[in-house]
């Protein structure tokens, strides 16, 4: 009883931080929604419903959940599946193993923003080196951020090249405790490949693998800087996600209760695939 | 169950909290008369981090010495800096004591969150600073708001036109264009006959190509006194989708698709100029303060070397002012103490004073900063006659109230910079026009200004 106690006391001091740094801006986040705070309105009250109201009626809205949809399910679909396969290349046996992985995991170290200015410079049709490669071999050069068809995959291509070894750290680490008793016994039943790996190796590695989904996708939900940087959410409204008109709602344009709503719609929008994942975990 | 309650009880506090908290009256709170002449030991300023800034911050030391006033400075990155500010205004912050912003929001920094007339300092001689006068400093009218001076300019703002005369030669074309419609046909000319991309100014809505659209866009649309802006018509309604607006689109579109290199749509102002500089466009337009020391004086061996820049600048269509000029000012934070906002004025003054502009535009080579006539009539070496005519010529065209006194402006412009973007992905511009339009229109009609 007194290790209850003492536990549920010695929780109280963790539990305020994260109480202070998610709820009380999440709350104040909820009541500038509902404010009257705009670009030619410095007033909170009198509070209104016009902020929500408003996000039906934008039609930008639309565009860009249906950019945010397509940007989530492509970044987080590939940097699984390749995550995966390079994580399932790095338990292969072989002398240069450590520095295969010591090559492949060099972009975590890689700050998001360093990623991005260096990406935009390589992606740059007329001075990037992508181009000009491509050029030298006779391919075609696409107008990589620039055109309406590339820029959405090429803000993903930058993204996957950071993303996948996220996801492949923490498979491996599923992969390497994994135990090798289950393989060894499906070897002797004369398992091929494929049956080992669907009915031995991913039963094993499935949380791992669903954790990684979970924390990619709210990585995916929460990118910016690869939009402002790199596009800054052009052409048009090609790759405007939802997080980066949030802020260009409020801190560009200073509609604060309206990117409040915004936020309010990210994170309903953000809680749905969360909650998709989570079930699938913990189905048997 | 208590626990439950208990937290609840705290998310409901929290709201309330919340929603007070973020309260403010949003009344201008600027400084009533000044009688007081004491100065602050030390104020902190917010900069961005160009050039002239970093010049300036290592280069106080006689101002220093004149006033007894430590300026501790603070540099932000370009990109940011606006960002910065307009959380920290909102905020109430008093951790500055003096910024700089763009005019063209001088709206939002001073009708929506509190400003500082300076009015009250300039009628107080005490707080004078040597070698400094307002007298024939150019834009000081977009520093100004309803009659009050709320800014002293930081530099001189305006487009110009620079051109590689070699490539220019090559296609055949021995004087440089004058107008939009000779742009347009140079462009074509060296385009198709050099191979060189005949054309290059910002595309990329992350570098902000509204900016350099716009002064293009002015040329295009009358001039009329009645106008509330230069894209806004007398009565709110917004000018995108005008005539003159639709013509401005196609030939903009032209050279962006058919004279510009590869990847416009991607390309900062850093992007062009570096394509100018390697030979790899003839013609670079961009604001004045873009070109630098590459430019005027380039190193032996590079495209640029021997002469063979020039700077153009086209005339405006009629008699009437085509110059939407918003240079960034500098302005005094009204949540500061009077102390440090009379240390603030002097510290302006003291920017802006003749002796020290003349010295910095000397050492950086950067004549964008001669923003009255003494300075710009002075003859600065290593900067073409060519440059200081184009902006002596822009300084004169400067439309009065370009930028309509309204913070919903800001924001009405968010679509036309969509807008921008699709003309270079193609889109027909009656369609990008009205897009621009309708968008404008529509902030305009939530602010209560277009009935």
């Amino acid at each position: 009883m007194f290790d209850r106690r003492f536990f549920g006391l010695a929780a109280v001091p963790a539990f305020l931080a994260v109480f202070i740094i998610t709820a009380v801006p999440l709350v104040i986040g909820l009541g500038l929604s509902f404010s009257s705070v705009t670009s030619t309105h410095n007033g909170v009250f009198p509070l209104t419903l016009s902020n929500y109201g408003h996000i039906f009626s934008d039609s930008e809205v639309h565009t860009v959940l249906l950019n945010t949809l397509i940007y989530v399910v492509l970044a987080v679909g590939l940097e699984t599946l390749l995550g995966l396969g390079l994580a399932l290349l790095m338990t292969r046996k072989n002398r240069a193993i450590s520095v295969f992985r010591v090559i492949f995991l060099l972009p975590l170290t890689v700050a998001g923003i360093a990623s991005a200015i260096s990406w935009g410079a390589l992606l740059n049709t007329s001075q990037g080196w992508i181009d000009y490669f491509l050029k030298l071999a006779h391919l075609p050069q696409p107008n990589w951020l620039a055109s309406p068809t590339t820029a959405m995959p090429s803000v993903v291509l930058v993204d996957l090249w950071s993303g996948v070894p996220v996801v492949a750290v923490i498979v491996l680490a599923a992969l390497l405790s994994a135990p090798k008793d289950p393989i060894e016994a499906a070897l002797v039943d004369g398992a091929g490949p494929w049956a080992r790996f669907r009915y031995v190796t991913f039963p094993a590695i499935r949380p791992a693998l669903v954790l990684a989904a979970l924390l990619r996708t709210v990585a995916a939900f929460q990118q910016f800087a690869l939009f402002q940087v790199l596009t800054g959410g052009g052409p048009g409204l090609n790759t405007t996600v939802l997080n980066f008109y949030v802020y260009q709602q409020t801190i560009v344009f200073n509609n604060i209760g309206y990117g409040a709503a915004l936020a309010m719609l990210l994170l309903v929008v953000m809680a749905v695939p969360l909650v998709v994942l989570f079930l699938y975990s913990r189905r048997r | 169950m208590r626990l439950s309650r208990l937290v609840a009880a705290g998310a409901a506090a929290c709201l309330v909290a919340g929603i007070a908290a973020c309260g403010s009256s949003g009344s201008s709170s600027s400084s009533s008369g000044g009688s007081s002449n004491a100065t602050a030991s030390s104020i902190t300023i917010w900069g961005s981090n160009v050039a002239f800034w970093a010049y300036q911050a290592a280069h106080l030391s006689a101002f220093e010495k004149e006033t007894g006033i430590k300026v501790n400075y603070v540099q932000i990155p370009q990109a940011t800096i606006l960002d910065k500010e307009a959380i920290a205004q909102r905020a109430h912050s008093s951790e500055f004591a003096m910024y700089e912003g763009p005019t063209s929001l001088i709206s939002q920094d001073v009708g929506l969150l509190g400003g500082v007339g300076l009015q009250q300092f300039q009628s107080n001689s005490k707080l004078n600073v040597s070698g400094f006068s307002t007298n024939g400093m150019g834009e000081l009218g977009d520093c100004t708001m309803n009659g009050t001076l709320y800014c002293l300019p930081m530099f001189v703002d305006g487009a110009v036109l620079a051109y590689n005369k070699k490539l220019l030669s090559k296609a055949g074309i021995t004087t440089p264009p004058a107008t939009w419609a000779q742009v347009v046909t140079d462009a074509d000319q060296i385009t198709q006959k050099t191979g060189t991309p005949g054309w290059c100014t910002r595309g990329s809505e992350a570098g902000a190509a509204i900016a350099t659209a716009h002064f293009m866009e002015a040329y295009y649309i009358p001039y009329n006194a009645k106008n509330k802006g230069f894209t806004v018509g007398p009565d709110w309604k917004s000018l995108d989708d005008s005539p003159g607006a639709l013509a401005w689109a196609k030939d903009f579109q032209h050279l962006m698709t058919k004279d510009a290199p590869k990847g416009v749509g991607a390309f900062t102002q850093q992007n062009c100029e570096q394509a100018f500089d390697e030979g790899q466009t003839a013609m670079y337009y961009d604001g004045l303060t873009s070109m630098d020391a590459n430019q005027f004086t380039p190193k032996a061996g590079t495209p640029l070397a021997g002469g063979n820049v020039g700077f153009d600048e086209l005339k405006c269509p009629t008699s009437s002012p085509c110059m939407p000029l918003g240079p960034w000012g500098m302005f005094i934070n009204p949540r500061v103490s009077k102390a440090q906002q009379n240390a603030a004025w002097k510290f302006m003054q003291y920017e802006d004073s003749t002796p020290f502009l003349t010295q910095e535009i000397k050492a950086l080579d950067f004549p964008g900063l001669a923003i009255t006539k003494t300075v710009a009539s002075e003859h600065f070496a290593g900067v073409p006659d060519s440059f200081l005519q184009a902006e002596a010529y822009a300084e004169s065209q400067a439309e009065p109230n370009a930028f309509p006194p309204t913070t919903a402006f800001n924001q009405s412009q968010q679509d036309e910079e969509t807008a921008i973007s699709e003309l270079i992905s193609g889109t027909p511009p009656a369609k990008a026009a009205a897009f621009a339009a309708n968008g404008a229109n529509q902030v305009f009609q939530q602010a209560g200004l277009l009935k």
